[in-house]
């Protein structure tokens, strides 16, 4: 066909298929990587956080499978298995080792499960109640985390969107709430709540023990506003975007612009953030348990059994020295490794804030 | 002083005093939830006596006009008498035991500053150096652990096993048992200054008029002091009110360990004692100097960085 090199009429030989060499052209060199898989592989290339996350997967099958087939229970004084009276001989053993009444069953010919960490003063296996110990402080960090993760990312997200003054006084109330001297409320609630507690024993509540629930009624109260102002910044940052605009004129509702943009861009600095509170919460749960505000007895945490241990710090006793040191290096560990955790995270998810 | 700045300053002020008057408020209203009263002892008190007690505290009166009563003193810094110390002033306990307290917090703060500036400041000059990376590793590792750990630690090695220290200040004369629990409280806050001045001279070190002060010829050091240093360590400024928080905390169970008569100690005893104005006034007193230093840290932070933004 004879055609005028100015003419716009369409070439029909153009649109003939591919040709092999064209067809790999668009082939993909590697499959398409999601926000959420660059940060997996960024996470992955850090030892120290894979190290963290390691050890921490390892300790939460620890404390809470172990104890379902471990021998001994957290509140069982064991010598009760072998005679009727209490008896000071199974107490403070050293690891490995056993009482004569236990010895003598042995000889019989009797299976006696070994006291790994040993027994405490009060003739409990103190292994298992290390694991209980680690698993209650645990339970206060994740707890205390979602706590703040629910309020304070719901109130942020709220002021974030509607703005205006409802914004301004809840923004009001938050730089006041900021500034309350946390630990001495924590202290005021936990000894208040024990002696409500003491009113009603066997409540659900009274069995947890008042530091735990003061911990958990602060956390609620006052720990949610460093969250709050997160979300907030998070979402008005967000809402100026320019990906948010073009989706809202492409006729997103605001339904979709939540779910499809809001929640996956601000999800992982607000999820890092409350991961971050975990070792906060353990640590506030320790010193408690260390001024004697913290679980009842028998319950066990990592702070409870240091401080129950500090006699034989003044007493120098080194042959009992680890029943200090094995809970308070494992609160060391544990904080440490969330800690590293939480920076990785960050680094990971949130290559913005790298250097 | 611009316009600006006056404001900010009133408006940190007068939340300041709203944040006080919250802290009376939550105290006095916490302490009417527990049960039995501050009359509850082991040896119950026959009811006429209770009666002439609670006339004789003014507890028979309702509790609103309580409560305005309380605010009212509480504002001139009166938290009435002791219920369990006969006659002596909440006010004279409290500050009795801030002559301890207030002097290794202050020792600690202190010695948190020069040690942290000056291992920052190094660390940062060296970085990724073996120094450094185990000033780094040592920050990190002193900020998981407990203050009591590391207060019990310390004693364990200095005052039990080597006895260079006595472990208790009871009949010993000198400075002798206050050293350990001023390094003690003193770990938490050098650890995090040494991270802030590390990062912020990494900063500082990048900046161009760094370059420019080289370029004219000063040598490194007065290049770091002159120029670097003043920047470098302003935003410790901003960390002199929590810092100040977490002596405050440190103290409740640095004076534990240590058997100091001080304030924290008196606090935790009052709790079981149910001696209600000492938990208050403790409560509101220490309150109220954690606002007033957060508030001088804030307004120290702009006097010294003019560059702040005030939204």
């Amino acid at each position: 066909m004879k055609k005028n090199p100015l003419s716009f009429q369409i070439d029909v030989d153009k649109f003939g298929s591919a040709s092999e060499s064209e067809k790999r052209s668009t082939n993909l060199m590697r499959p398409n990587s999601t926000f959420f898989m660059d940060g997996v592989r960024r996470f992955i290339k850090n030892p120290v956080a894979m190290v963290s996350f390691c050890f921490i997967v390892i300790l939460l099958i620890m404390v809470f499978i172990v104890p379902l087939f471990y021998p001994y229970s957290y509140d069982e004084v064991i010598c009760y298995r072998y005679v009727e009276r209490p008896d000071p001989s199974f107490n403070r053993l050293m690891p490995f080792t056993f009482a004569q009444a236990e010895k003598d069953a042995i000889a019989n010919g009797v299976y006696v499960p070994p006291h790994i960490f040993g027994t405490d003063s009060n003739g409990h296996d103190y292994f298992i109640r290390i694991l209980v110990g680690a698993r209650t402080s645990l339970i206060v960090g994740f707890f205390a985390a979602a706590i703040v993760l629910i309020i304070g990312g719901t109130i942020g997200a709220l002021c974030g969107f509607i703005g205006g003054k409802f914004d301004l006084i809840v923004m009001r109330i938050v730089d006041v709430i900021y500034s309350l001297p946390d630990i001495l409320i924590i202290i005021l609630l936990s000894a208040t709540l024990s002696a409500v507690f003491d009113g009603n024993q066997g409540g659900a509540l009274a069995q947890l023990g008042s530091g735990f629930v003061a911990i958990f009624v602060v956390f609620a109260l006052l720990y949610w506003v460093g969250m709050a102002r997160l979300v907030r910044g998070q979402v008005l940052a967000l809402r100026k975007q320019e990906y948010v605009m073009a989706a809202r004129a492409n006729g997103a509702g605001t339904g979709r612009i939540i779910l499809k943009h809001l929640i996956p861009n601000t999800m992982s600095v607000i999820i890092i953030s409350a991961a971050l509170q975990i070792p906060s919460a353990i640590f506030t749960e320790s010193f408690l348990s260390y001024l004697g505000l913290g679980v009842k007895y028998p319950t066990p945490s990592l702070g409870s059994l240091a401080s129950d241990a500090q006699s034989y710090i003044v007493g120098n006793n080194p042959k009992e020295l680890f029943l200090f040191l094995i809970p308070a290096i494992s609160i060391c560990l544990i904080v440490l490794s969330l800690n590293l955790l939480g920076d990785g995270l960050r680094d990971a998810f949130d290559p913005k804030l790298q250097k | 002083m611009n316009k600006k700045m006056v404001f900010y300053i009133l408006k940190r002020i007068g939340l300041g005093i709203l944040t006080y008057l919250i802290v009376v408020t939550v105290t006095f209203w916490v302490m009417q939830l527990v049960p039995g009263g501050p009359w509850t002892r082991e040896k119950a008190l026959s009811d006429a006596v209770i009666a002439a007690l609670n006339q004789r505290y003014g507890l028979d009166q309702p509790l609103f006009v309580q409560y305005l009563r309380y605010l009212g003193r509480a504002m001139i810094g009166d938290f009435g008498v002791s219920y369990y110390y006969k006659g002596r002033e909440v006010t004279e306990i409290i500050f009795n035991g801030f002559k301890y307290s207030l002097g290794i917090g202050a020792a600690a703060a202190v010695l948190a500053l020069i040690v942290g500036v000056a291992l920052g400041t190094y660390a940062a000059t060296h970085q990724n150096k073996f120094f450094d990376r185990a000033i780094m590793v040592l920050t990190t590792a002193s900020v998981a652990m407990p203050s009591f750990v590391t207060a019990l630690i310390l004693l364990y090695i200095f005052a039990v096993n080597l006895r260079v220290v006595p472990t208790s200040p009871v009949g010993v004369d000198g400075i002798g048992p206050y050293i350990l629990p001023v390094i003690a409280a003193s770990l938490y806050p050098t650890a995090y200054i040494t991270r802030l001045v590390r990062s912020s001279t990494l900063d500082v070190l990048g900046q161009d008029y760094m370059r420019t002060a080289k370029s004219k010829g000063l040598k490194p050091e007065r290049v770091l002091m002159k120029h670097g240093l003043r920047n470098s360590v302003t935003p410790v400024i901003t960390y002199f009110g929590p810092m100040f928080a977490s002596i405050i905390t440190g103290s409740l169970v640095i004076e534990k360990v240590y058997q100091l008569p001080g304030v924290g100690r008196e606090f935790i005893r009052s709790i079981q004692n149910r001696d209600y104005p000492l938990i208050m006034g403790t409560t509101c007193l220490l309150a109220l100097l954690l606002i007033i230093f957060t508030l001088a840290s804030d307004i120290a932070y702009i006097i010294v960085n003019p560059r702040v933004d005030f939204d």
